[in-house]
């Protein structure tokens, strides 16, 4: 049978009752069985520099530092690692630029949080279409989209949404601005392009590329378009990662 | 049959009442819903201009507190003034 005092968090009252024996065998059983718990405290957060990026959180007790990434959620197949501490800083180097990176951090056993950035510059989200133009990365084969009753997700904010930030597409009109972002969806699900999904069901999406970021509520209308002007924006948006290309029950609106 | 009220949420730039959303829900991020009194829009000003609620304020005033919302007209005997003082207190601030 497992010693009790094993599982308990470090710091824990029982370790009065105790005594001094009995925290000593305490402290000899986390660092034995190596099961003192750590908590995430704050973070992940992420600074992107070029190709290189940093990964900051905060532990409530010393532990090591161990960050496993790869290009896909759940698909760790990178890993780096810090020294013990509370306030943990490792860095992945040579990135590729344009790429998303999902990570999780933790110790060498226990993974913490998982959370996504994106490299920028040019790399694996080439736009498709073949034209060269990049204020219409969607391409003169993208599908017709619906009228924006259909797509927008709050109508009477559609004029209000297209006047601050039509002018980042060269829209026309709000009904053209809201086109856009129903074409970027249609192209964000195509390529699998970086989307995160927040407990309320909300998508977001970033194209590296084009600086693009539009937010979807779940039934696939559009909440916002528009073109953020801050490095690392997106990396700093809420939720967890997903692959567009799998999530069946999401659709943009026909 | 009676229809469901719908809870509304206050602006926490310029204490306009009537947004749909929860400017800052729970879930993180901003609502991304754009006031139509003073046009500040979660989740876009703050995370991206790094503009506060309250800077967004003091500018709306300076402009003269004018009504954003083309699409969306003002309440009737709109008061911006007594509106910020109700949301915020004297001053607004």
């Amino acid at each position: 049978m497992r010693s009790a005092p094993a599982i308990l968090p470090a710091g824990s009252a029982t370790c009065h009752s105790a005594g001094f024996g009995g925290l000593v065998t305490l402290l000899l059983l986390l660092v034995v069985t190596g099961r003192a718990e750590v908590r995430l405290v704050q973070g992940p957060a992420v600074t992107v520099t070029g190709t290189n990026a940093v990964i900051h959180w905060v532990t409530d007790t010393p532990a090591g530092g161990r960050v496993r990434f790869g290009n896909a959620p759940g698909r760790w197949d990178q890993r780096a690692q810090g020294p013990v501490g509370t306030n943990h800083a490792v860095t992945l180097d040579r990135l590729k630029p344009g790429t998303m990176y999902h990570f999780t951090v933790g110790t060498a056993r226990l993974p913490l949080a998982t959370n996504s950035f994106a490299t920028s510059g040019p790399g694996s989200f080439e736009p498709t279409a073949t034209s060269g133009k990049t204020e219409n990365p969607d391409g003169p084969q993208a599908a017709r989209p619906p009228p924006a009753r259909v797509t927008w997700g709050s109508l009477r904010t559609l004029e209000d949404h297209f006047d601050r930030h039509g002018a980042d597409f060269r829209a026309a009109s709000s009904e053209d601005y809201a086109g856009q972002a129903w074409t970027f969806l249609v192209r964000a699900i195509r390529e699998g392009l970086p989307a995160k999904q927040d407990t309320a069901g909300v998508i977001r999406v970033f194209d590296p590329q084009a600086g693009a970021f539009a937010a979807y509520n779940p039934d696939g209308t559009t909440k916002t378009y528009f073109k953020p002007g801050r490095r690392g924006y997106f990396n700093d948006q809420p939720g967890d990662s997903v692959d567009l290309r799998s999530l069946d029950h999401f659709r943009p609106p026909q | 049959m009676k229809r469901p009220v719908r809870r509304q949420h206050q602006c926490p730039a310029c204490g306009y009442p009537g947004l749909a959303e929860e400017p800052r829900p729970a879930s993180g991020g901003g609502s991304f819903e754009i006031c139509p009194c003073c046009g500040y829009q979660p989740g876009v000003d703050d995370d991206d201009r790094g503009v506060t609620p309250s800077e967004h304020r003091r500018r709306w005033i300076v402009a003269g507190s004018p009504w954003f919302s083309r699409a969306t007209p003002a309440p009737p005997r709109w008061s911006p003034q007594g509106q910020v003082e109700k949301a915020f207190g004297k001053g607004g601030k």
